[in-house]
């Protein structure tokens, strides 16, 4: 069964989940909310757009809003994905290392992953710090945000296919991950170890950071791509607010401060300090 | 064969046709039959009814016999008349040879046995008439022997007795004798009597033993009559004497008729037995023809019933075993099917999952290629934009280069004017040291001279050491001054030379400025075009993503339709449960479907139906997207360290 959806269905989503979550579905993303949400009037025996459009406005409709946004958001995400940042990481992150150290009785280093998706790239910034940290009695924080439930679920459980976890290095993936037996055969899980450290938490972007603590660094990557200018901005200045002093910034390697204004120092393409 | 093309309607109708047929067979047979009982119920009937009529008959023939009433005659000329009448009518509805003649035989003996009776009332009116006249002649007889001769003596005794003569004592003989013979007579007659009634022709010895008695008392009666010689007395002995033998005549016609009539009557009974004898028979033969009719039913219809029921339960079984073959087949091809198509459908489930996943994959990776582009989009526009700037800002760099270079024009030359200069004072710096020179010689001089001037000369040295010191100081500061000179010659050589090598890099520099304006204007044309071709291949990738948004939701749909589908495959496979539950009997895979290539019997089809079923019902807790019982593990959140192991 195909649904049709109306411009007027359209142009009321659009700006209701542009003002819920500031992703910016313009005209080419016709297609994008018809074909995922088909899939939600189908699981529900919604009759239109129209209908389910009032239903997630109602109290009750709140799960089902909750799934449409989850399932109008993108989660392309990858294990180590866009690498330059984590040679970037690697560079940097011994220096912050000796610097808490030095600066602190209790040292810890913060790093937010905002728009974490099922949690491939939370655990890649794990690993790699984690590999840094060895030998340094500093306790690494790591924050993983997203809007969507169900890809903070898989997250949570950070279980994984082969398919997944190819791009993990094999060491990494020896030393990080448990390989599955019986009916979980071909799946990996992220051991404890690498869970304890990553917490998960549904945060919209569009809201003040609730968060006391201020973070080293913020991974916001192929996140503010489905955000407007405007919403771009207020979202930079935020995460600016958000950082330490000297803190990091790393965006998507196709996105870039350029035309907006910041207050962050370039370091190098896609790659930001405060 | 022909049985088998036929619809399964068409053989159970054959099949209850036959059943039916035969069904119709008994009951055609019954209404024969039921229709002959019915008449040889009517024969027997009326066979019964003839025995009635003769028996009521017989009974007016034995009334009559005792009352000698006339109603009697005609109540058995009325049996006679009905019997009559109703073998008439029997011979009317009968064609059965036998039958007829019986009856005829029948009607003859009626014929007999009326006639027989007539004759019996014949006889009887004779045999009446000849009792009046007996009890005529008997009442002649006593009276003639009581008044003639027994009170005749007795008279004479009385008047003996009155007169005193005495009476011839042969009288007494005579009276003796006449006595005995009425008491003889009474006693013939009472035999007689007894006779009648009894009807026992014993009684007639006795009768005439009796009767021989009194006709020999009545000739000892003439002898003693004669003794005494009374005529009168002899004329009453004649009267007796005639009238006994006008008695033992009429006797004799009454025993005669007696004797016809109990011929008679023998015959009538015989005649009478002998209809019953034939009505019971024909009753009998009625009775047999039931009994026949009703053994030849139930025997036809034992017959036609087991027929019924072995052509019913042949029928039943070639019927059943057929459609059960049929049905077993079909079963059989739909087990097959339906597993095939759960198989089918479940993998196109799958497959059409996978599909869906990897389209949603695919469109989230070419939404986040689509965004990302019009992000790169918008910074080549802001390239472009800032190229467009920088060009301005060369071409301004431009005008400044021009400018410097002016200047630098004017610099070599004030740098030459200084070189100039400089080798001006260079000499006159020489000039100076040579002075130096001079002067530090006279201050050698000096000081030789002072030594020589001993104490006095002293002072004088301190002054010539100083004016060395100065000269020296002085060839210091020229040597140096020459050196700076020198220096600066060089430097405004250098300089000049930097300089023409400036104004050359100035050039090259307005060059590289024109140039790099020429470039910075390529590339903010370049970025604009790049900028227009992102467009495009954003708008390709637009395109793209549409169709793999719509690929995705047509693989989410097929998804969700062969999950259906796989769910009417389930249904189908209970149907089909259903179905070999129905047909029974092969539930541990005999018959059709295991001759043919050793398929899976219907029992294990059906135990792997259940036990699939049951799996379903016990197994793990369905999950909104474990389609066709496939739990993807990623979905589920797995609570039990075993299932995850060290490498």
């Amino acid at each position: 069964m195909t649904w049709e959806l109306r411009d007027h269905d359209f142009e009321q989503i659009r700006s209701f989940v542009y003002e819920l979550c500031g992703i910016n579905l313009h005209d080419g993303k016709r297609e994008l909310v018809k074909a995922r949400l088909s899939k939600r009037l189908r699981k529900g025996n919604f009759r239109s757009f129209a209908e389910y459009y009032e239903f997630v406005r109602t109290e009750e409709g709140t799960n089902e809003l909750i799934a449409m946004i989850d399932s109008l958001s993108t989660n392309l995400t990858n294990f180590f994905r866009e690498e330059k940042h984590f040679d970037t990481l690697r560079e940097i992150f011994p220096q912050m290392l000796e610097t808490a150290r030095v600066n602190s009785r209790k040292p810890e280093l913060k790093i937010w992953c905002a728009g974490c998706s099922t949690g491939e790239e939370a655990y890649s910034i794990a690993m790699t710090v984690n590999d840094m940290a060895d030998n340094h009695n500093v306790e690494l924080k790591i924050l993983a945000t997203d809007i969507s439930t169900r890809v903070l679920r898989t997250a949570v459980s950070g279980v994984y296919s082969q398919e997944r976890v190819k791009r993990i290095p094999s060491e990494m993936l020896k030393k990080y991950f448990q390989i599955g037996v019986g009916k979980w055969k071909g799946y990996y899980r992220a051991k404890n170890t690498l869970r304890e450290m990553v917490s998960f938490k549904r945060f919209n972007l569009m809201e003040n950071p609730p968060f006391n603590a201020l973070f080293n660094i913020i991974f916001c990557r192929n996140v503010m791509i489905y955000f407007d200018k405007e919403t771009q901005r207020g979202l930079v200045e935020r995460f600016y607010n958000c950082l330490k002093d000297d803190g990091w910034l790393f965006v998507g390697h196709s996105e870039s401060l350029t035309g907006l204004a910041h207050r962050f120092r370039y370091v190098e393409p896609s790659v930001y300090r405060k | 064969m022909g049985f088998k093309n036929l619809t399964v309607g068409k053989r159970i109708a054959a099949g209850f046709g036959v059943v039916l047929l035969l069904f119709a067979c008994v009951v055609g047979l019954a209404i024969i039959n039921a229709n002959k009982v019915s008449t040889t119920m009517g024969l027997s009937g009326k066979a019964t009814q003839l025995v009635r009529y003769v028996m009521q008959a017989r009974e007016n023939e034995k009334g009559y016999a005792i009352e000698k009433n006339e109603r009697f005659i005609n109540g058995l000329d009325t049996s006679v008349t009905s019997a009559t009448k109703l073998l008439a009518d029997v011979k009317e509805s009968s064609s059965d040879d036998t039958l007829l003649a019986d009856i005829s035989q029948v009607e003859n003996l009626i014929k007999g046995y009326h006639a027989g009776f007539k004759q019996l009332v014949e006889n009887n009116k004779k045999s009446e008439a000849e009792t009046v006249k007996m009890s005529k002649i008997s009442d002649t007889i006593l009276s003639t022997l009581s008044n003639n001769i027994t009170k005749a003596i007795d008279i004479k005794q009385n008047m003996a007795f009155v007169t005193g003569q005495a009476v011839d004592p042969g009288y007494m003989e005579v009276a003796n004798i006449a006595d005995q013979i009425a008491m003889g007579f009474m006693e013939a007659r009472l035999n007689e009597t007894a006779f009648i009634m009894n009807n026992d022709e014993s009684f007639t010895k006795q009768f005439n033993k009796k009767f021989q008695f009194c006709g020999d008392r009545n000739k000892e009666l003439i002898i003693a009559i004669n003794v005494v010689k009374d005529q009168d007395m002899g004329k009453a002995h004649d009267i007796v004497e005639s009238q006994l033998a006008a008695y033992l005549t009429s006797f004799n016609n009454l025993l005669s008729l007696w004797r016809s009539n109990h011929q008679i009557s023998k015959q009538m009974l015989l005649d009478g037995d002998k209809v019953i004898e034939i009505a019971n028979k024909i009753e009998d033969g009625a009775k047999d023809d039931m009994v026949a009719a009703k053994n030849s039913l139930i025997n036809l219809t034992s017959v036609l019933f087991a027929a019924g029921i072995i052509a019913g339960i042949l029928l039943a079984f070639l019927i059943i075993r057929s459609i059960a073959k049929a049905l077993n087949r079909i079963i059989a091809h739909l087990t097959d099917g339906a597993d095939q198509v759960a198989a089918a459908s479940g993998e196109v489930s799958s497959a059409s999952q996978q599909l869906a996943e990897g389209a949603g994959e695919q469109a989230s990776s070419l939404e986040e290629t689509s965004s990302s582009l019009e992000e790169l989009a918008s910074m080549t526009r802001q390239n472009a934009d800032n190229a467009q700037q920088a060009d301005a800002l060369t071409n301004e760099a431009g005008k400044v280069v021009n400018d410097v270079n002016e200047k630098l024009k004017r610099m070599t030359e004030a740098v030459n004017e200084i070189s100039r200069n400089s080798e001006e004072t260079q000499k006159i710096i020489k000039t100076i040291d040579e002075i130096a020179f001079q002067t530090n010689l006279l201050a050698l001089n000096a000081a030789v001279e002072a030594a020589r001037a001993g104490e006095a000369g002293a002072g004088f040295a301190v002054v010539a050491e100083e004016v060395r010191n100065l000269a020296m100081r002085s060839a210091e500061a020229a040597k140096n001054t020459s050196d700076l000179i020198g220096n600066t010659v060089n430097s405004a050589k250098e300089g000049a030379r930097l300089n023409a090598e400036a104004n050359e890099a100035f050039k090259k520099n307005a060059e590289a400025v024109n140039k790099i304006s020429d470039l910075v204007s390529e590339i903010a044309a370049a970025s604009q075009e790049q900028s227009q071709g992102i467009n495009q291949i954003n708008n390709a990738v637009v395109e793209m993503d549409k169709v793999t948004q719509q690929t995705a939701a047509n693989a989410e749909e097929s998804a969700s339709a062969s999950e259906e589908m796989s769910a009417q495959a389930e249904g189908m496979k209970n149907l089909v449960t259903d179905l070999i539950t129905l047909v029974g009997g092969r539930s541990n895979g005999a018959g059709a479907h295991k001759r043919s290539n050793g398929r899976k019997g219907l029992g294990n089809i059906r135990k792997a139906l259940t036990a699939s079923r049951e799996k379903r019902e016990t197994g793990l807790p369905a999950h909104p997207k474990a389609r066709g019982g496939v739990i993807k593990p990623d979905e589920i959140i797995p609570m039990n360290e075993e299932e995850f192991k060290d490498f």
